[in-house]
């Protein structure tokens, strides 16, 4: 296996980072968009995240893989704020947000496309929209809603039904567009792909690139090793809750033992 | 009982609907916090008992009628907020039995803050000459309290729906109530959904504090019980955590209670009460997440 991946391009680039909190407002940000380092997080007592180091810079999509339980929803959860770190920290455009709630990462920028869609099954297409604008972002829902069904014309036509009687890939579109309301600078993707049909899966990677094109930063974590590295630029694989393999998506994807020594996938 | 005529009949009609409207409000109170929150707020009462000595207070200042209600609605609706401030909040994030107990204590204390400083009597309130007033349709007498009471209702429900469908207040009530962790994660702040919640429950109680409490005449530290046993009831039956079934559970637990009155002998009277409950056992039997079978009524509170 070759660990020479781990020295690759952005583990060595740690040194010669900009020193961090000398960010001041009128100056923006040109650092990665979001740092964790050596985060770690955990349940009561089982550690979950045992020093995770990632780095997504601006107009990237990065993607985080490995097996079920190696500590990829947590890591998402984490830096949204619902799981509590308890060790390192989440640079977020140069800032630690240690100590801001979920609802204030999503007013800094970052939004999430949860596991499962997690869409709100009893209230229309339309409203799971205007709740993803959030209080803050209602004075432009007209523009942004406009903006997510010309991305997603299916959602126009269902607009005034139940998201719960949608199917599986337009379930999924909703909880895209749900995320794009408020308008990310950053959107985390917790395994899109999960539970549709091959030909879904294809339109919704299409959808990622759609989505880059426009501008937004992309931290996808994915069990479809292949359509990920595909599209994404740099890639982490995690194992039990360490980053085992980093590079870009053509290092990972020339890395040979990739399913079977790193993942889990075709060891029997 | 088959001696009822249509007319007598009709009056009864008239009084399930006034009575029923009252638990209505009273269920859709209990249920809007445990729609949010996946908790009981055994206090609600005390928000009604609240909000009807408030009426006594206003009243006793000279105020008119007319600012007395709005006033004594918006009372229910702070204590509300006040509690969740000084009781709820510091316990966010515990178990579900902590706030059940916490809402327990929070009732213990305010009926005795009421009963050593405000008054150990029951306190006629003096409500205003028209709620005794009456009028004839045919041979039925009906109060013009119990048809305020009744058309109140309806308007505040027509209000309720408008809001939970068109407000993006409403609308964020109704996904934390689906799904409170992803409301949190789509930048809905949890404090405000969460005080929102409570101010809509104790504005609920007011209002339901002048119907009730109205119709008695009188307020005392403990006027609260049973407005919570019924409010309890109406939102169980409906399915915990469903608004639409609490105002159905209302209004079924009424009719009931009306039923009952009517047909028992007097000697049975006194089993009214236990044979109403023995039907809410049945019909929770028979549909354990209630009548309206939405909402699960699975403890739901996430890390808040």
């Amino acid at each position: 296996m070759s660990r020479s991946l781990l020295q690759g391009r952005f583990f060595g680039s740690q040194c010669d980072r900009a020193p961090r909190a000398a960010v001041s407002a009128a100056v923006p940000f040109d650092g990665p968009i979001l740092g964790a380092r050596a985060l770690e997080a955990r349940y009561g007592s089982v550690r979950v995240l045992h020093g995770v180091d990632v780095e997504v810079n601006r107009g990237e999509i990065v993607t985080l893989l490995g097996s079920n339980g190696v500590g990829k929803t947590t890591f998402i959860q984490t830096v949204m704020g619902m799981v509590t770190q308890s060790g390192g920290a989440i640079l977020y455009e140069g800032e630690d947000i240690r100590r801001l709630s979920p609802e204030a990462r999503v007013l800094k920028g970052l939004a999430i496309c949860p596991e499962g869609r997690r869409i709100f099954a009893n209230m229309t297409v339309e409203d799971n929209l205007r709740v993803g604008a959030g209080f803050h972002r209602q004075a432009e829902f007209e523009t942004n809603r406009a903006r997510v069904y010309e991305l997603f014309p299916k959602l126009k036509t269902l607009s005034v039904n139940a998201a719960g009687y949608l199917s599986g890939g337009e379930q999924q579109q909703l909880a895209v567009g749900r995320a794009l309301m408020s308008e990310p600078k950053l959107l985390l993707m917790d395994e899109p792909s999960l539970g549709l049909a091959p030909k879904i899966v294809q339109t919704i990677f299409e959808l990622i690139g759609v989505l880059r094109e426009q501008g937004v930063t992309i931290l996808l974590v994915e069990q479809n090793v292949r359509q990920a590295l595909r599209i994404a630029d740099r890639g982490y694989v995690l194992r039990n809750g360490r980053v085992v393999l980093a590079g870009t998506a053509e290092e990972l994807a020339a890395e040979g033992h990739l399913e079977t020594a790193y993942l889990g996938i075709g060891k029997d | 009982m088959l001696a009822y005529t249509f007319a007598e009949g009709m009056q009864q009609v008239v009084n399930a609907l006034a009575l029923g409207s009252v638990y209505a409000l009273l269920g859709l109170g209990v249920a809007a916090i445990f729609s949010v929150l996946g908790i009981v707020n055994f206090a609600h009462g005390e928000l009604v008992t609240l909000s009807g000595f408030s009426m006594l207070l206003f009243a006793t200042l000279g105020l008119p009628w007319l600012l007395i209600v709005p006033l004594a609605i918006l009372t229910g609706g702070l204590a509300a907020i006040a509690i969740e401030l000084v009781a709820f909040r510091p316990v966010r994030g515990a178990p579900v039995e902590t706030f059940l107990l916490t809402s327990l204590g929070v009732s213990i204390v305010i009926q005795n803050l009421l009963l050593m400083f405000v008054s150990p009597r029951p306190e006629d309130l003096h409500a205003p000459s028209w709620t005794d007033a009456t009028f004839r349709v045919g041979g039925v007498v009906v109060g013009w309290f119990d048809v305020a009471t009744i058309l109140t209702t309806f308007l505040i429900l027509i209000l309720l729906t408008t809001f939970f469908r068109r407000s993006i207040y409403g609308l964020a009530l109704r996904a934390a109530a689906e799904d409170f962790s992803m409301t949190r994660m789509v930048g809905l702040k949890a404090n405000s959904v969460i005080t929102l919640a409570f101010f809509l429950s104790g504005l609920l109680a007011g209002v339901a504090a002048f119907f009730y409490l109205g119709t008695l005449g009188q307020v005392e530290y403990d006027s609260g019980f049973n407005p919570l046993l019924k409010g309890f009831i109406a939102a169980v039956m409906g399915g915990l955590g469903s608004l639409s079934g609490a105002v159905v559970g209302g209004y079924v637990l009424a009719a009931m209670e009306i039923f009952f009155q009517v047909v028992l002998p007097s000697a049975n009277t006194p089993f009214e009460a236990a044979i109403v409950f023995g039907m809410v056992i049945l019909v929770l039997l028979l549909r354990p997440r209630g009548l309206s079978g939405g909402l699960s009524a699975a403890m739901k509170l996430e890390r808040v």
